[in-house]
């Protein structure tokens, strides 16, 4: 007990530092929470592309196409089809899209060719010229499926519009679903920052405690005393832990309490606790590890910055993992952030993902493994720095 | 009170080709103030960790209290209070809760730890800064601190591994003054130092180590018996002859006279009424003098006498 009462005694002396990172965490989360659901709304209010056309071929098959495509996108004509004007429009962002239609586009198309029959340019830092594209693939898919069927050409560039504008009224309502963000979990975004605070939480609160407990005077004046070895540990790793439940469960129900949580999946809510629970564990280990290094206040705070950083960018945490690149991810599973962060996308729903329990579990069982490596490095750093102290 | 305390035999310890600690032997018997003393790197504290299972050793035995001394020997451990060379408290707690924390790995008891805690505060003078935190005290106090860590669960043996280094003189003359009444409370107590003066103004026996070695071991007055100076008299002079200087040395008991820079030096080695006798000679010669000086040989001497280097070399 003396231990477990001297841990608590000393955390009082880092006190401030958890209060202050508390803080800053509950603000952030509620900050982040609020800006990544307007981000979400205005991504899909600029679907609509300012986009032009230079058409070489002028018949009713390319104005059927441009037809189309201004029905749901902005049309920006212009006198002149001399590209250089049209490329200083594009720097400028006046348009994001330019469509060449060649002489001789009827033709093809009555001669069953429908791919690169036109070409295009667009801006490469504009996510709807992608958006666009698929407009334009979905128009030439479905105009290949009429007029291949038998139809006319004139007729099936009729039916295209008509059925693709159908389509289209039907995406709206799914682009109006997802704005209110009913496929994915807000508390999501909570559990996931919690990721990079906890790292740095416990780095920059536990590990000086523990580090204090291990200091090579301090430990062997302990040593000196009647007190057993495993008492001793007894009663700083219950401090340990206690102090990390304690931390966790503050954490947890911050979030229940600033209303964090999306209340009517309290399921969901309890797999992602679950998930935060066991990452707690891992970084209970690491805390260990790095505090068996008796870093002092500044090494300490450079430490806790490059691990709960680093994890946390390469991981997922302020980019989310399908924006990273694969050799980013790759460098990224050797990271138990990785598998926490997979763990807390699935559950939130994040890019579309639907949850597996198969998949959740797998993904626990290697947050355990990272955390049976660090207790295992721990317990050989302070084995040979036992043998070390009775050497030396 | 002729029990043992302490009793190490043939002490070896190497760190690889360095040998730490020589065939050291020693035995300190219970209520007994007992000094090593020796250079710094002189083996003290490497025979401190030792006796403590702080540090495996390489030959010989150790016994506290008439029993094997091992690192799992906790009823030993129970009887011995530690006072380390480096002050060994936590920073983040305060001089109170430090002493409480040191008390409790010994004293189970709230109420007996919370009164032994409060008794080391008053013992070592720190009731004015119970709240304090290490960092805020002098060198002199944390040392005090240090102390009180020790001694709070009132140990039978305690070791104290060089307590005054860097302490003002009047912590210092606290610190020794505890140190005594400690033992007049009747703890044993080991005490290391390389300041000859403490160790003969409160240790009962002596061991002087050097390179690992014990190259004497006795009372004050035993030690100082073992070399052939006894009492150095000092006269300031102006002039001496050569014959006068040979007459001198032909005196009783005498066996080395300089004169340099206006000095008179005249070793003894032993004898009584030496100052008595050189000065009649010189006032017969009708030379005139000034200050005069007469001193025993001090710890430092047998040191010197023994290992031709001084003790802080």
């Amino acid at each position: 007990m003396q231990n477990f009462k001297t841990f608590f005694q000393i955390s009082k002396k880092y006190i401030k530092t958890c209060v202050i990172y508390f803080v800053i965490f509950l603000i952030l989360m509620i900050a982040m929470t609020h800006l990544t659901a307007t981000e979400k709304t205005s991504k899909f209010t600029a679907d609509t592309v300012d986009f032009t056309v230079i058409d070489k071929d002028h018949t009713q098959a390319s104005q059927a196409l441009i037809d189309y495509l201004s029905k749901k996108h902005h049309f920006v004509s212009f006198d002149s089809e001399d590209m250089d004007s049209i490329k200083d429009n594009m720097y400028f962002q006046m348009i994001q899209y330019v469509i060449m239609i060649p002489e001789g586009y009827e033709e093809q198309l009555k001669d069953g060719k429908y791919e690169d029959i036109i070409t295009h340019s667009m801006r490469t830092d504009s996510a709807a010229g992608y958006f666009f594209n698929q407009d334009i693939d979905s128009y030439f898919q479905a105009l290949s499926l009429y007029h291949t069927a038998g139809t006319s050409l004139e007729n099936a560039l009729n039916q295209t519009e008509e059925v693709l504008t159908e389509i289209q009224k039907n995406k709206v309502e799914v682009l109006t679903f997802e704005k209110s963000n009913n496929g994915t979990n807000p508390s999501g975004y909570y559990f996931q920052y919690f990721a990079y605070i906890l790292i740095a939480f416990m780095l920059e609160s536990m590990a000086p405690i523990l580090s204090a407990f291990q200091k090579r005077d301090l430990a062997a004046r302990i040593s000196c005393s009647s007190m057993r070895p495993r008492q001793r540990s007894i009663g700083i790793g219950s401090g340990a832990i206690a102090f990390s439940v304690i931390l966790w469960v503050l954490i947890v129900f911050a979030g229940l309490i600033t209303g964090q949580y999306r209340m009517d999946t309290p399921q969901t809510i309890l797999y992602m606790a679950g998930n935060s629970f066991i990452y707690l564990l891992v970084i209970v280990t690491l805390t260990l590890c790095v505090a068996s290094f008796h870093l002092g206040g500044h090494s300490l705070s450079l430490v806790s910055n490059v691990i709960g950083l680093g994890s946390s960018f390469l991981c997922g945490v302020f980019v989310p993992l399908w924006l990273l690149s694969d050799n980013v991810t790759q460098i990224a599973r050797f990271l138990p952030t990785y598998w926490y962060i997979k763990n807390n996308n699935m559950l939130a729903g994040f890019n579309g993902e639907a949850f597996v329990l198969g998949n959740y579990l797998q993904n626990i069982g290697l947050q355990l493994l990272f955390a049976v490596t660090f207790l295992t490095v721990y317990f050989v750093i302070h084995i040979r720095r036992q043998l070390k102290l009775s050497d030396i | 009170m002729n029990e043992t305390a302490v009793k190490v035999n043939e002490l070896v310890k190497r760190y690889h080709d360095l040998v730490a600690v020589d065939h050291l032997n020693l035995e300190i018997k219970q209520g007994e103030i007992f000094g090593l003393l020796g250079p710094n790197g002189s083996g003290k504290t490497t025979t401190i960790n030792c006796i403590l299972s702080l540090l495996n050793y390489d030959n010989g035995e150790i016994e506290v209290f008439e029993k094997p001394m091992t690192s799992d020997n906790y009823e030993a451990k129970a009887k011995i209070g530690v006072v380390m060379q480096n002050v060994a408290v936590f920073d983040e707690l305060t001089v109170y809760e430090n002493i409480d924390y040191f008390c409790g790995l010994y004293i189970k008891d709230k109420t007996l730890r919370k009164q032994y805690t409060e008794d080391a505060i008053r013992f070592v003078g720190l009731e004015d800064y119970c709240k304090f935190y290490p960092k805020k005290l002098s060198g002199g106090l944390l040392r005090r601190l240090n102390i009180a860590c020790g001694i709070a669960h009132k140990p039978k043996l305690i070791i104290l591994d060089e307590p005054t280094v860097a302490v003002d003189p009047q912590s210092r003359n606290r610190i020794l003054e505890g140190i005594m009444e400690l033992n007049r409370a009747g703890a044993t107590i080991i005490y290391t130092s390389h300041y000859m003066e403490e160790v003969e103004q409160i240790c009962k026996r002596i061991a002087i180590m050097d390179t690992g070695k014990c190259i004497a071991m006795g009372t004050t007055e035993e030690l100082k018996k073992m070399i052939k100076k006894r009492e150095i008299i000092t006269i300031h002079i102006l002039s001496v002859t050569e014959d006068d200087l040979k007459g001198l040395r032909g005196l009783p008991h005498v066996y080395s006279v300089t004169f340099k820079d206006e000095k008179l030096t005249i070793l003894c080695d032993g004898g009584s009424h030496n100052l008595v006798r050189v000065l009649d000679y010189l006032q017969n010669k009708e030379y005139s003098f000034g200050h005069i000086h007469s001193e025993l040989p001090t710890l430092n001497d047998v040191f010197l006498e023994i290992t031709g280097k001084e003790l802080r070399d």
